[in-house]
C-alpha cells in the first residue's frame, strides 16, 4: 500500500535541497576564511622568519660577531666579555680608520645594539643575546 | 457495521453511509459502490498484464474520473476486473471516522462473499448474478441470508488492493521529473561540499606544515606579537644608527669642531664636540632630534638627544 504521499516525499527533497544550499554557502565561507587565514599564515611566517633570523638568532648574533672581530684587527686591543643575555667588547685602537672601520662593521650588522660608546681611541659596544 | 476479527484484525464491511467506532486495525471489505467490474476476455497470461489493458476496456464503462484497475484470472483468457477511483474509497474511510493508519488491507466485496448466493449486510442487499455481486433492492430480497455474525465464518481471499493514501493533486510524473530534478541538484550539492570540506582540509594542513617548517607559535596572536616585538626591536636599531650615522656626518655642515665622544643608551644620546660652533651644532642637531639638555665646559659641549 502507498502510505506515504509522493507530495511529501518531494517537499522532503525541496527541504533537503534548500538545505544543501545553505550547507554549501557556508563551505564557501568557511573555505574563504581558511584560504584568508591561509595567506595570512603565509605572510606572517615570512616576516617571522625573517625578522627571527636578523634579530632573534643567538647563535647567528654569536656567528657575527665573531665574524667582525675575525676580520683585520691584529693591531687593535679587543677585551670580550659574555654572559647568557649579552657580549660586551671594547675595542682599543689609536688608529682612528681601524676604529672606523670596527664601528662600521658593527652598526651595518643586524646586531641588537644596547649600548654604544664611540671615543678618539676606543670603541665599547654592549650586543644584547 | 462490524465484523468480527479474524487473525486479530478487525473486517469492516464499507459502504458510503458507514460509521464505525474503533481506533483498532481493520481490513476492510468495499461495497460494490466503490467499483466497476466486468469479465473480460484477454488474451493474456498474468492478470499483470491484463491490467495494462483495463483503461482502454473500461473506456466506455466509467464516468470521467481517474481510475486504478485490478484483475483476477478466472478462467483461461477470462479476467475479472475491476475499476476503482482510489479518492472516493480514501474520503469513504475518512467519512466512516476512521483514520487512514488503521486500515490494514482493502478487499472487494465481489471476492469475499463468494460462498454466499445472496444476502444481506445492514439493510442492504447483495445477490450474485452471472458470477458478477450487485446491489438488490430490499423488496426483492425477502429471504436473503442476514450477515451479522458471521466473523468467525468469513475468510479474507488474497485478493487484496493497493490504494494510495493520498489525493493525487500533482501529477506523478511530475512529482517523479521533479524528484529526480532535485535529487541531481542534491547530488552536486553533496559533491561540491565534499570537494569544498577537502579544500578546507588541505588549507589547514598547509597551515600546520607552515607553523612546522617556520616553527610559529601555537596561534596567530602569540606569533603576531612575537613579530611585533621584533618588529620594535628592529625599528629602534634602525633609528640608533640613523642618529649615530647623522651625527657622525656634522662636519658636512659645520667646518670647525671635533666629536670627542658618543655614547648611546636605548633611545638617548650623549654627544660631546669641542671648539664647535654652540649655534651651528645645536640647529644641526634638532633639525633631525630634540635636545634633552646640554653642559657647557670650557671649549666642550655636552648635548643629549631623544632619539
Amino acid at each position: 500500500m502507498n502510505r506515504i504521499n509522493p507530495v511529501y516525499i518531494l517537499l522532503l527533497f525541496a527541504v533537503l535541497c534548500f538545505s544543501s544550499f545553505s550547507v554549501i554557502k557556508k563551505k564557501e565561507e568557511q573555505l574563504s576564511l581558511s584560504t584568508k587565514r591561509l595567506n595570512e599564515y603565509k605572510s606572517l611566517a615570512t616576516t617571522y622568519n625573517i625578522l627571527k633570523k636578523e634579530w632573534g638568532k643567538k647563535e647567528e648574533i654569536e656567528k657575527t660577531i665573531n665574524k667582525i672581530l675575525k676580520s683585520n684587527f691584529r693591531d687593535a686591543n679587543i677585551i670580550q666579555e659574555q654572559n647568557s643575555k649579552y657580549i660586551k667588547i671594547k675595542f682599543i685602537s689609536e688608529n682612528s680608520k681601524l676604529l672606523s672601520k670596527f664601528t662600521n662593521k658593527l652598526l651595518n650588522h643586524k646586531l641588537i645594539i644596547n649600548k654604544i660608546e664611540i671615543l678618539k681611541n676606543s670603541v665599547t659596544v654592549e650586543i644584547r643575546l | 457495521m462490524n465484523f468480527l476479527s479474524s487473525k486479530n484484525i478487525q473486517k469492516l464491511f464499507l459502504h458510503k453511509n458507514s460509521s464505525f467506532d474503533t481506533k483498532k486495525k481493520v481490513n476492510i471489505i468495499l461495497s460494490p459502490e466503490f467499483y466497476w467490474v466486468r469479465t473480460f476476455e484477454i488474451p493474456v497470461a498474468k492478470p499483470k498484464d491484463a491490467v495494462k489493458l483495463l483503461p482502454t476496456l473500461f473506456e466506455d464503462i466509467l464516468p470521467l474520473d481517474e481510475y486504478s484497475y485490478y484483475a483476477i484470472k478466472s478462467d483461461e483468457n477470462s479476467f475479472i476486473c475491476f475499476a476503482y477511483s482510489n479518492d472516493k474509497i480514501l474520503n469513504a474511510i475518512k467519512n466512516s471516522n476512521l483514520s487512514l493508519s488503521q486500515v490494514n488491507n482493502i478487499f472487494f466485496a465481489q471476492n469475499e462473499f463468494l460462498e454466499y448466493e445472496s444476502f444481506v449486510i445492514e439493510d442492504i442487499s447483495f445477490a450474485y448474478q452471472d458470477t458478477i455481486l450487485i446491489k438488490i433492492p430490499n423488496k426483492f430480497a425477502p429471504d436473503f441470508k442476514k450477515i451479522d455474525d458471521l466473523n468467525s465464518n468469513i475468510k479474507l481471499s488474497k485478493n487484496k488492493i493497493n490504494i494510495n493514501y493520498y489525493s493525487s493533486y500533482i501529477d506523478k510524473k511530475m512529482i517523479f521529473v521533479l524528484s529526480v530534478l532535485l535529487m541531481v541538484v542534491l547530488t552536486a550539492n553533496f559533491s561540491k561540499g565534499l570537494i569544498l570540506s577537502g579544500e578546507i582540509d588541505k588549507n589547514s594542513d598547509k597551515i600546520d606544515s607552515l607553523k612546522q617548517q617556520y616553527k610559529l607559535l601555537p596561534t596567530i596572536m602569540q606569533t603576531k606579537s612575537v613579530i611585533n616585538k621584533l618588529k620594535k626591536i628592529e625599528n629602534k636599531q634602525i633609528k640608533l644608527r640613523e642618529a649615530i650615522s647623522y651625527l657622525f656626518n656634522f662636519k658636512k655642515s659645520i667646518k670647525k669642531g671635533n666629536m670627542k665622544r658618543i655614547k648611546a643608551v636605548n633611545n638617548k644620546i650623549e654627544i660631546v664636540f669641542e671648539n664647535i660652533n654652540k649655534a651651528q651644532i645645536k640647529n644641526y642637531i634638532q633639525k633631525k632630534y630634540k635636545i634633552i639638555s646640554f653642559q657647557e665646559q670650557f671649549n666642550a659641549i655636552k648635548y643629549e638627544i631623544e632619539i
